[in-house]
């Protein structure tokens, strides 16, 4: 119960930081259409945070401000930064494609097969939906913006993965530890009743996703190489793998 | 104009829901609903960017609730504008709403959540109840804008009253702070404000490819006057039912008299007269 009251938590909390994000780059947006529909982007993240309370009310676990990671206090801080620089492709590329990749790996866990649980089954994969479609939204916003000024928005990239990418890697890397110590658990694997959390493949899924979205929002795949594989140096020895191997492979596949 | 709907420039003819309103009317509209559109663009901005200041995740959401009510008036002010085939602009054109937008931009850099719920949810909100419930007397407009801005008005009320509860709430917490910001709000944001129900215009005729000699407030039975008075009664009425000091307020409505009309009104010189918008080019010779 403490795990999913963790991972909860720290959804919640995922959703709040995206609430704000895309409400402060609404007015970087350039023109009105744009505008209103990051208003209900933000709309809809505002929802997620009433399910996953809902969630917790019905399945009967606390939302612990305890538990949640202090890595999202820094991501929303480099969003912030990138907002004051007027840096929209850097803003899109945070809140649409890195933050939303880790969204969809957590939610595409909650919603698979292996959750037997109906409620954390059916509300995950609603909030997936959502989050898919934002996910699409920034990849057409980016396809855009490449086609105005491909190197600004590599620059973007270059920059927003080496801030945000270190944050979001040691959230879902520490995940464990941060709960064990918190908390005093062992929660590799734990089976609460049909809830079936595995944090192991929720952190190859989200980045699974993070690469996949980076060769789908057609990004020079020689960048995109390099920045895939200075993510080894995120891995220290004596840690679990995350499995970056894999994504090497994959990518240098697709070059 | 990509930002454009509806027909451009001048219009002609009679339109359903307005069978009995001419060219001039329509015309006004146009204006009218266009710097409303900007007014919500604004508006759309600022709550948005005011929510990473709000303290807790539901008045994040509420906030959030309001930039989407915003959104929901800009589409129903463009739908009317298809509606009733007048042409509406959908950016901001006219400088005050820049500079407002900025002074807002520039309390929310300082994390000044006080400043921003006082130039949105106060001042700004109650400029547009004054124009909301000015279009929503059917019996001076058209069936269509009546409805329209009827609904509007509803939110815009809430969006007050929302406004009121929070400055409440933070006056209790710091009244010097509140105070503060206040002045500071007032002497940047108003002048803007009022500047817009002045006859001064700058480029939204232009833009709009409208003869801004033949827009005249009398179309909607009111006059420009009569609308500044109503705003000024409406902003003082908001900053008591705040509660706010009158030792500060009292100056501050003072000092309001500098303003461009208003010292005209405050002796009972009332002409009502003139155009809502003319350019400066195009009010040359021109009765505006």
């Amino acid at each position: 119960m403490k795990l999913l009251s963790f991972v909860v938590s720290n959804a919640r909390k995922g959703e709040i930081m995206a609430v704000e994000n895309y409400s402060e780059m609404v007015h970087l947006m350039p023109d009105t259409d744009s505008k209103i529909e990051t208003v209900n982007q933000a709309r809809e993240e505002c929802k997620h945070i009433l399910l996953l309370e809902k969630l917790a009310s019905h399945i009967g676990f606390p939302v612990d401000e305890t538990m949640v990671e202090p890595q999202w206090a820094d991501v929303r801080q480099h969003f912030h930064a990138a907002v004051r620089n007027k840096n929209l492709a850097a803003c899109l590329i945070i809140q649409d494609l890195m933050v939303e990749s880790l969204a969809i790996g957590m939610y595409s866990v909650f919603s698979s097969a292996a959750n037997g649980d109906g409620e954390t089954h059916r509300i995950a994969a609603n909030l997936l939906q959502d989050e898919l479609e934002h996910l699409d939204i920034g990849v057409r916003r980016i396809h855009r913006l490449v086609e105005e000024d491909s190197e600004a928005v590599h620059d973007s990239l270059m920059w927003a993965h080496h801030r945000v990418m270190p944050n979001l890697f040691d959230m879902v890397h520490n995940a464990c530890k941060f709960l064990c110590d918190q908390k005093d658990l062992d929660c590799d694997v734990v089976d609460k009743g049909n809830v079936y959390i595995d944090l192991e493949l929720l952190k190859v899924t989200a980045l699974e996703h993070y690469v996949a979205m980076l060769d789908k929002a057609s990004f020079d795949p020689k960048v995109v190489n390099q920045l895939v594989a200075g993510m080894a140096a995120y891995e220290v020895p004596g840690r679990a793998n995350l499995g970056l191997d894999r994504l090497k492979a994959r990518v240098m596949s697709t070059t | 104009m990509a930002h454009r709907t509806s027909p451009q420039g001048a219009l002609t003819g009679r339109r359903p829901g307005g069978d009995d309103r001419d060219v001039r009317y329509f015309n006004l509209l146009s204006f009218i609903v266009s710097n409303a559109i900007a007014g919500e663009i604004m508006a759309v901005e600022n709550y948005s960017e005011m929510v990473h200041l709000m303290l807790t995740t539901d008045s994040k959401i509420e906030t959030v609730n309001q930039a989407k009510e915003e959104c929901k008036h800009i589409l129903l002010l463009s739908k009317l504008g298809r509606s009733l085939e007048f042409a509406v602009e959908r950016q901001i054109v006219e400088p005050q709403w820049k500079n407002i937008r900025k002074h807002f931009s520039t309390a929310a850099g300082k994390g000044d959540l006080p400043a921003c719920l006082i130039i949105q949810d106060l001042l700004t909100e109650s400029m547009a109840i004054v124009l909301y419930k000015t279009l929503s007397a059917e019996v001076d407009t058209d069936p269509q804008t009546a409805a329209v801005a009827s609904n509007i008005l509803v939110d815009e009320l809430e969006h007050l009253d929302i406004g009121v509860r929070r400055i409440k709430a933070l006056l209790d917490e710091d009244p010097d702070r509140v105070q503060d910001a206040l002045v500071w709000a007032h002497h940047r944001v108003m002048p803007e404000l009022f500047g817009m129900i002045s006859t001064s215009c700058h480029s939204l005729c232009d833009v709009l490819a409208v003869d801004c000699s033949s827009l005249a407030l009398d179309s909607i039975r009111t006059d420009i006057e009569t609308l500044k008075i109503q705003a000024l009664e409406r902003y003082i009425e908001t900053l008591d039912v705040a509660g706010f000091s009158p030792t500060v307020t009292s100056p501050l409505i003072a000092s309001m008299s500098a303003y461009e009309g208003m010292g005209r009104i405050a002796v009972g010189l009332n002409d009502a007269s003139g155009g809502a918008c003319c350019s400066p080019e195009s009010a040359k010779g021109k009765r505006c």
